[in-house]
């Protein structure tokens, strides 16, 4: 089958040639499977923002290629932007972008920019409001009068409403309260689900990832740190502190546990799975 | 693109020229201005040329960036040029239909390349070589004497602080909008002129927004630390004039009584 994203030996400089030159992926390899949910971690200024930059042609790799579905995104430079629809990109604090009179409108700026029928253009606008959990009565607003978690989502829905087969959002959970936290990336789970589409998640917060995804990358100082499930990642609570990273806080209580000599399993990275273990330990009463 | 404006642009350093005081390279650069506006004849502008060459090799400002503060005004400078090669009247050298050259016109175009060349050069340094924070009191202090005719000075140089602060803020706010813009299929290079014009609401909406966004909080961060305008303020760096200043400053003087008085004389 063929991949979602492809890459290989992706190397980007920036300023080359000049005294601020810096290399912000070095040599990075890496694919994803169709319908994978990827977590992409790291310290900043690890080259998080710029990886996924490739994928949807905003940024042209200094040495190495990027295959989208299967395409080399810059084989041909003129049709970089059809990878644009292809990979929809949700950037940091997205609700920065708006700018149309009424919401429908501005949901509707991508699937217009694709070249689509107006019946077209309103069924996927009221397609993507649902998947990110607002009621298509605030269409006819202005997205300036919104609160701040709905400009968010309203924001989330323009990209969800080019129909993507790749998600990528960057940090799309930063400022917000638990609640609308949780609430997003349930929604972006959902649309990982219905759509089969293909999700990268970009985050600082463990507590997001350990919940969401079913692979982790770890990136620091332009390469590949490691990459696995996340049970395999959060078991090398070491290997994440040398990127000036941590494991999510309940197995860091189970790593302390372990130490002082329970005997608890220390592949704990949820609530859920903590309250299990927990459970277990008291003889199956919670 | 948006990289390549270098006005305004602070490079900081430790140089002689760095350290000076910037009412006195205000005023450097206002005597710089004077004589080269004054100027009259090869020897002037040779002068200004070499004023300039000896205050930017003491900066250790690299001479790629001083060109490069050129490139925005190349189409200016040309345009410049050009007029003045074909609408000076005097002794003819070309002929061809209406357009004529003359002697005249190509002598008075080399010197207003050279003039307009000299002056931005020679005024960027000034930028490139004072923080933005040093140059607004400078201008400040040396207009203080306008207080007394009821011109508000400080609020004017505290508005010039925070406009000159705030422009690479909003250079790299713009590059993000755009590159968000685009990630949603927004297109800003190709299309007719309108079409362009067009293509740059996406941009221009979210980014005054933002501005007038960052500009309310700003506010309310000065008023929280009791800011009350200018009466009463003091300086947590007081600036005083070295001997340093002062021979700078007879330097200057020196400089633009001999390109005067050079076009008079030659």
């Amino acid at each position: 089958m063929v991949k979602s994203i492809e890459v290989k030996n992706l190397t980007h400089v920036y300023s080359a040639g000049t005294p601020f030159e810096t290399t912000a992926l070095s040599d990075i390899s890496f694919s994803v499977e169709k319908g994978e949910f990827v977590g992409i971690i790291g310290h900043t200024g690890s080259g998080k923002s710029t990886l996924i930059q490739h994928f949807n042609g905003l940024k042209k790799p200094t040495s190495g290629t990027v295959m989208i579905e299967g395409e080399d995104v810059w084989a041909n430079p003129r049709d970089v932007k059809k990878f644009r629809f292809r990979a929809g990109m949700v950037f940091q604090y997205p609700e920065y972008q708006l700018f149309e009179e009424t919401v429908f409108l501005d949901i509707a700026f991508g699937p217009k920019n694709m070249g689509l029928k107006q019946s077209e253009i309103e069924e996927r606008v009221l397609e993507a409001v649902e998947f990110v959990g607002l009621s298509p009565d605030i269409l006819e607003k202005s997205p300036f009068d919104l609160s701040g978690g709905q400009k968010r989502r309203a924001a989330i829905a323009g990209v969800i409403a080019m129909r993507p087969g790749i998600l990528i959002l960057d940090e799309p959970t930063a400022g917000l309260d638990p609640r609308g936290r949780d609430d997003i990336l349930l929604h972006i789970s959902e649309y990982h689900k219905k759509m089969n589409a293909t999700v990268l998640l970009v985050t600082h917060s463990m507590e997001d990832i350990a919940k969401t995804v079913n692979r982790i990358t770890v990136l620091s100082r332009g390469k590949i740190l490691t990459d696995g499930t996340p049970k395999e990642v959060f078991s090398e609570p070491e290997l994440l502190k040398s990127a000036g990273l941590s494991v999510p806080q309940v197995t860091r209580v189970f790593l302390r546990l372990r130490e002082l000599g329970a005997p608890v399993d220390t592949t704990v990275y949820t609530v859920e799975q903590a309250v299990k273990q927990l459970s277990a330990l008291r003889g199956g009463k919670v | 693109m948006l990289q390549d404006i270098t006005l305004g642009q602070y490079f900081p350093g430790s140089t002689l020229i760095h350290r000076l005081d910037p009412r006195v390279k205000l005023v450097a650069a206002f005597l710089y201005i004077v004589a080269l506006f004054s100027a009259q004849g090869p020897v002037a502008y040779g002068l200004c040329l070499l004023w300039l060459v000896l205050v930017t090799s003491v900066s250790k400002v690299h001479i790629r960036l001083m060109l490069k503060g050129l490139k925005p005004l190349l189409f200016i400078i040309i345009f410049t040029a050009v007029l003045n090669v074909f609408y000076t009247p005097g002794r003819i050298i070309y002929e061809f239909y209406f357009l004529h050259i003359t002697y005249e016109g190509i002598a008075l175009a080399f010197y207003m390349v050279v003039r307009i060349i000299l002056l931005i050069t020679g005024t960027s340094l000034l930028t490139y070589t004072t923080s933005p924070i040093m140059l607004t009191d400078g201008i400040e202090l040396l207009l203080n004497p306008l207080k007394k005719i009821k011109v508000p000075v400080h609020e004017l140089s505290m508005m010039m602080t925070i406009a000159l602060r705030f422009i690479p803020t909003l250079i790299e706010e713009t590059e993000k909008i755009m590159n968000a813009q685009k990630a949603r299929g927004a297109d800003f290079e190709s299309g007719r002129l309108i079409r362009r014009i067009k293509a740059l609401s996406p941009v221009l909406i979210p980014l005054f927004v933002s501005a007038f966004r960052r500009a309310d909080e700003l506010a309310v961060a000065m008023e929280c630390r009791l800011y009350r305008g200018g009466e009463g303020r003091t300086r947590l760096k007081e600036l005083s004039l070295t001997r340093a200043d002062y021979y700078s400053l007879a330097f200057c003087l020196v400089f633009t009584a001999l390109a005067i008085l050079s076009g008079k004389i030659f």
